[in-house]
């Protein structure tokens, strides 16, 4: 080997997949076929380049001529392993996609652009200063749309401009961000910074910028859409290997605030507590997020948004443990192995699921069951993955769970003001368990609820679905291969696991199984969270209040120059009367849109009720029907009806929403279109438990639907009836106690929608659009924060 | 006397000559074509020559003719006229290309090239002048002219957006004439020098008095806010091309004129001690803001340019108002980006207008399957525009910023970051619809493709790689970013 083979072996690692893009894109570009198959081999022979530079010992330093100068490269052992997951992931995702992009007119791009960012991707993760960094990252944020876009029908576009914005603001804070810190520094390298003010804005922002693209909770609304939308080898890239390079981001930043083998700094602790926080509050949200989707892409998606809060508290306690403690080494390198260990559970489940939703077609939890005797080996890995993500003995996520686990016991014992922590990881792993449980017993195990047959699968998704398997295992039995790198300027860490550390996660999934029979027990699993309350909901409505105050400033201008040219009394006189027409607008402007709502938002929330309502309705008179038959026979007609009457209420919402406001909404609230369509499943559920074939039921699905939808057959607005709530009450006390048959409350019973509940949740709603109560409620948490930390200190 | 010396000269006399030519010989269509492209050309050719010389240090210099005795016309290359004038000239190639197809059934092809040409030979002036005087000929003279482009189209509208640029630009040509007559009068030259002129006779009232009538004279045509009214108006009047141009140097022109008088007739020393800064970077600051959201609002592509145009002309002399030497060199470069990626959104806007009849943004549904190339151009460009690394406007956008936070102005870095993403805003919609589709398409029938293979689309495609090779190897092509560097140096190593 000669000198420079790994300089020049580093710079092809970022060059060689633009080449090899450039190519495909030509290729595709010329009509030809095979364009996925180059760029799978393309993005083998990246991984053959990433297993050569494992062979380095040291740091490889490089730059490539490009932009200001030269773009400094800067592989040092983190950043190898993270490479090599890396292109091992991107390769396992192009092997996938030349079966699942088969006959798919934007494969080409797909693949061109798939190459750029591994390209991107990789550049993150080996960039050696600040501006390389931003550079790399912001490329890898911008293609990345072409990834969310690429289905190109009405949620995916929705998905794209949450994601651009998301990605841009974050890209503006980290350029404001990084600009600040080579102010202080006077460079762009990545060196330890001193603790003044500047820098500590600065790195706030860095933090913000990378947060975005880790999908800090917060900063994630952006997350939950653009993987569920994009195909489902971009999903496995997107949440298995791109978001790492926020949390890269993150341990970079966090890096430069310390020097690895000294003690914590006061900025290193203040900022490590903050990540923390970001990461207890996420992993938490996200797990219970993801329990209750509907979708299984989406509930793998929020399953992200709380992984990612297990990588960012690990990084957060090391940071703020600092080198003086072996738990705080230990977190920090817990979290990198964690986001390895991601990347592969991960991107395997998002590789099954996708080919699960390949082959049957939809992904709604109600609509999928039984596959596990169609599709065995799928059933398997999203077993192995599972158990990885679940983090069960033997397998690679028990290991960097484990270690975060002992990183935050650690934190709790070096400092007891932060002893929930403990508890807040023992909830979410909880969660996880809860929400896989949930995946695995819809998708695989539970009745059949999908009257479709199942699509065969090409043999490149099987094979590309099964890589990944032996590498979880095998880090699952040999931890040190990752740990070893991954904790390298203070020397090995010593990992001790002790028999309560092999238990635990057993008594977690049991944990998990429990919550999950106990949702379904008692629908919580339907339960959602409005709108309003929603931080997407938040940062809609303030996206719309800013366009609205810019849109009506262009107007007010338009006004004012037609009422110009010297004619200075009907200006004066266009002012007033601009400012009594448009004074309303501007307050509530100013209050960035707290009133303002879009009609569409609204429409959606009540054909969701209405959802509810239909198979709330359903199991009501399936209730009714099933006294005669027998328990098992029950449980099967029970079961159909909540299928098909949530299949036909999502049917009716996808289908309403394109309705105007108006219609739609008389839709959504009327009673008779419930009763119909609730009687509907029933008959369908009948049918189907009858005689177990359905073409009959769903055509009459389809007549049914389009005589409701029918431009001249909308139906009458008629407001539910609600029940008084005395009526409510005895329900509950002589019903719900007594009659072990009435299982389904609150659901089926109507209770959510009667005339109490209803009017308790318009006073809510009330209040909440009130932004003299936001205000006043925002006071007082900002009080109550204050006499906390005080009384703490 | 060296050759060196008489390359500006050719390179401004070859587009005079082929004006006359155009206009006294009156050749047909394809010879027309033909002798406008080859005049642009050899003075590109001439610009790149005078680049190269001055990347070497050199600054040839020629007095010509006594105008008003002792004041001569004379011609002068430092960096940063040869930093404009190769802008100059090398958005000329592309605009002209564009000219040729967008004339093809123009009655009034031939006025249009000889004005075109005659615009280049005069703003070549501007960039080359070795002194006020000689910059305020080139000046005034290229204004007047281009009313000829503005009211190309002979529709009501022109004239109405002809006469308020006229509105705006004679007072502003008097002005900036009653601020030289005062520098002569205090300092008894005229001539550029770097760290500014000596002023043995001037009060500081008198010299405060010259810098508001020269900035204000200028800022006219850099499209200083308030003096902006009539750029909105002017850019949907004029022919694309013309468009093209008018955003892309003529009015970089007047921030160019900001900068040459800021550092070679007053000084950056003695502009600190009058004070009158903060009063340039108010109103710029003020422009970045207001016209960026008022691009927001605009419906019209043009127009929605235009404002785009006035907010990215704020980026600039905030810059220079901060008299940094990064900052200043990060304004320059911004400048020349800014005229190939503004330049090229005008010819491809142009384009679509003229094939599929789109002049609006609610109207750009659809683009991407009817125009895909033209599409794809828009994009880059737009990327580019609002500074995403690694395209054109990122070189700028960094320098400016990093500029910012050397001389410690927090507000001008804030107002600077709030510009991109107001950019940001006013473009995404305008992607986001062209690669969006309409109801009527989404049925997924097959879609008429009417891209021509023409002048149009090809001088957006150049303008579009022209932005993403001035961002991936911006230090590899020595223009504009090592150009301006250079040129930033020698102003600020005077003082």
């Amino acid at each position: 080997m000669d000198a420079g083979y790994f300089e020049r072996l580093l710079s092809a690692l970022v060059l060689w997949p633009l080449v090899a893009a450039a190519v495909v894109a030509l290729w595709a570009g010329f009509g030809r076929a095979g364009a996925r198959v180059l760029a799978a081999v393309a993005s083998g022979v990246t991984l053959g380049l990433t297993v050569a530079l494992m062979a380095a010992d040291g740091t490889v330093v490089t730059g490539v001529p490009a932009i200001i100068g030269t773009l400094e490269l800067r592989a040092d052992a983190p950043a190898r392993l993270f490479a090599l997951a890396a292109a091992f992931v991107w390769f396992c995702a192009g092997l996938y996609a030349i079966g699942y992009l088969r006959g798919d007119a934007a494969a080409g791009r797909f693949c061109s652009a798939g190459l750029v960012l591994l390209a991107a991707n990789l550049g993150v993760f080996v960039a050696g200063d600040w501006i390389s960094l931003l550079v790399f990252f912001e490329v890898l944020g911008l293609v990345g749309i072409l990834f969310v876009v690429h289905a190109g029908d009405a949620p995916a576009r929705r998905a794209t401009v949450k994601y651009f914005w998301m990605t841009f603001a974050g890209g503006i804070a980290l350029l404001a961000g990084i600009v600040l810190l080579g102010q202080a520094t006077g460079t762009t390298a990545m060196v330890p910074v001193p603790d003044t003010p500047p820098v500590r804005w600065a790195i706030a922002m860095v933090l913000v910028g990378f947060g975005v693209k880790a999908g800090a909770i917060g900063l994630h609304v952006w997350l939950p859409d653009a993987h569920s939308v994009a195909p489902a080898p971009g999903s496995a890239l997107l949440s298995g290997v791109m978001i790492k390079a926020g949390a890269f981001g993150v341990f970079r930043s966090l890096g430069v605030l310390a020097d690895a083998d000294a003690p914590a700094t006061a900025l290193a602790h203040d900022f490590g507590l903050a990540v923390l926080g970001f990461g207890l509050a996420g992993m938490l949200i996200g797990a219970v997020a993801a329990i209750g989707q509907r979708h299984a892409k989406r509930l793998l998606a929020w399953s992200s948004v709380s992984q990612m809060g297990f990588i960012l508290a690990a990084l957060g306690a090391g940071a703020v443990l600092g080198a003086d403690g072996s738990p705080g080494v230990a977190g920090g390198a817990a979290g990198l192995m964690h986001a390895l260990n991601h990347a592969l559970f991960k991107s395997m489940l998002f590789l099954a699921v996708g080919a699960v939703v390949h082959a049957a077609g939809s992904g709604e939890l109600d609509r999928l069951g039984g596959l596990a005797r169609r599709m065995p080996l799928l059933f398997a890995a999203t077993l192995v993955a599972a158990a990885g993500i679940v983090g069960l003995p033997l397998f690679n996520g028990f290991v960097s769970k484990t270690a975060i686990h002992h990183a935050l016991a650690g934190l709790a014992a070096a400092e007891p003001g932060l002893a929930a922590a403990e508890w807040i990881y023992f909830a979410a792993s909880i969660g996880t368990a809860a929400m896989f449980v949930r995946l695995i017993h819809a998708m695989f195990l539970a009745p059949p609820g999908n009257p479709e047959p199942v699509r065969p699968l090409p043999g490149s998704m099987q094979v590309a679905v099964w890589l990944t398997a032996p590498a979880i295992i095998a880090v699952g039995l040999w931890p040190s291969i990752l740990l070893e790198p991954l904790s390298m300027p203070t020397g090995p860490v010593e990992l001790h696991f002790g028999l309560a550390d092999r238990i635990r996660p057993f008594v977690l999934l049991l944990a998990g199984i429990a919550v999950v029979a106990t949702a379904r027990r008692f629908g919580w699993l339907e339960l959602r969270l409005p709108g309003w309350l929603t931080v997407d909901g938040a940062y809609r409505r303030a996206g719309s209040g800013v366009l609205a105050a810019f849109a009506t400033a262009a107007r007010t201008a338009l006004r004012l120059r037609e009422a110009g040219s010297g004619r200075l009394l009907r200006t004066v006189k266009c002012l007033l009367r601009w400012l009594a027409l448009e004074w309303t607008d501007s307050v509530r402007i100013a209050a960035l849109g707290a009133a303002m709502r879009l009609p569409h938002d609204t429409l959606y929330r009540h054909l969701d009720e209405q959802r509810d309502r239909i198979v709330a309705r359903a199991l009501w008179l399936a209730n009714r029907e099933v006294r005669a038959l027998d328990e098992a026979g029950r449980e099967r007609l029970l079961d159909a009806t909540r299928h098909y009457a949530g299949w036909l209420g999502t049917r009716l919402l996808n289908s309403g929403i394109h309705l105007a406001p108006g219609s739609g909404r008389r839709l959504a609230r009327s009673r008779d279109c419930c009763e119909r369509l609730a009687r509907l499943a029933l008959a369908m559920a009948a049918v189907d438990v009858r005689s177990g074939h359905e073409e009959r039921a769903l055509a009459m699905a389809d007549e049914t639907l389009e005589n409701l939808l029918g431009p001249h057959r909308e139906t009458p607005a008629e407001p539910m009836p609600f029940r008084h709530w005395l009526h409510e009450l005895k329900t509950v006390l002589f019903h719900l106690l007594t009659d072990p048959q009435r299982r389904h409350w609150p659901v089926s019973e109507n209770l959510a929608h009667g005339a109490f509940v209803s009017y308790v949740r318009s006073q809510l709603r009330r209040l909440a659009h009130d932004p003299g109560v936001g205000l006043a409620l925002a006071g007082i948490l900002l009080i109550v924060v204050i006499v906390l930390v005080v009384s703490s200190l | 006397m060296s050759i060196g010396q008489w390359v500006p000269l050719a390179a401004i006399l070859a587009p005079l000559i082929g004006a006359a030519w155009i206009r006294v010989a009156g050749p047909g269509r394809c010879a027309g074509a033909a002798v406008a492209i080859g005049a642009v050309v050899v003075a590109f050719a001439g610009c790149t020559l005078l680049a190269f010389i001055a990347g070497r240090g050199a600054s040839p210099a020629l007095a010509l003719i006594a105008l008003v005795p002792p004041i001569h016309l004379t011609l002068r290359v430092d960096a940063l006229g040869a930093l404009f004038g190769l802008t100059v000239a090398a958005l000329y190639v592309p605009a002209t290309f564009h000219a040729v197809s967008w004339l093809r059934d123009d009655a009034y092809w031939r006025l249009y090239h000889t004005v075109a040409l005659a615009c280049l030979a005069l703003m070549l002036l501007v960039a080359f002048a070795g002194n006020l005087v000689t910059l305020l000929v080139g000046y005034e003279l290229f204004s007047l002219v281009s009313f000829l482009l503005i009211v190309h189209r002979r529709t009501p509208d022109a004239f109405r957006a002809g006469i308020k640029y006229l509105a705006y630009v004679i007072p502003g040509a008097a002005l900036t004439l009653i601020g030289t007559v005062i520098v002569f009068f205090a300092a008894g030259s005229v001539g550029f020098a770097p760290g500014g002129l000596d002023v043995p006779a001037g009060s500081a009232g008198m010299l405060t008095v010259a810098w508001v009538c020269l900035v204000f004279g200028f800022g006219v045509k850099a499209a200083l806010f308030p003096l902006h009214g009539w750029i909105p108006d002017a850019h949907p009047a004029a022919p694309a091309p013309f468009s093209g141009i008018l955003s892309g140097v003529m009015v970089a022109t007047g921030a160019f004129a900001i900068v040459r008088v800021a550092y070679e007739i007053f000084g950056p020393v003695r502009l600190e001690a009058l004070g009158v800064m903060p009063w340039l970077a108010i109103p710029a600051a003020l422009g970045v803001v207001v016209a960026g959201v008022l691009a927001v609002g605009e419906d019209h592509l043009k127009r929605r340019l235009a404002w785009s145009t006035i907010s990215q002309m704020g980026y600039a002399t905030l810059a220079a108002s901060l008299l940094e030497p990064r900052a200043l060199a990060g304004a320059l470069v911004h400048l020349a980006n800014h005229a190939f990626i503004k330049g090229g959104l005008f010819f491809a806007v142009g384009a679509v207008a003229a094939v599929a009849g789109i002049h609006r943004v609610s109207e750009l549904p659809g683009l991407s399957r009817r125009m895909p190339v033209t599409a794809v151009v828009i994009t880059v460009l737009a990327a580019a525009l609002v500074g995403l690394p690694p395209l054109a406007g990122f070189i700028g956008k960094w320098w400016l910023v990093t500029g910012a936070a050397e001389a410690g102005a927090w507000p001008v870095l804030t107002v600077l970051l709030l510009g991109s993403v107001l950019a940001a805003l006013y473009l995404w919609p305008v992607v986001f619809a062209a690669w969006s589709a309409p109801p009527e398409l989404r049925s997924g029938s097959p879609v008429r493709r009417d891209e021509p293979w023409n002048g149009m689309l090809a001088a957006a495609l150049v303008t579009a790689v022209l932005a993403v090779v001035f961002g991936v190897a911006a230090a590899a092509t020595g223009y504009p970013l090592g150009l301006a560097v250079r040129a930033a140096a020698a102003l600020a190593g005077g003082s």
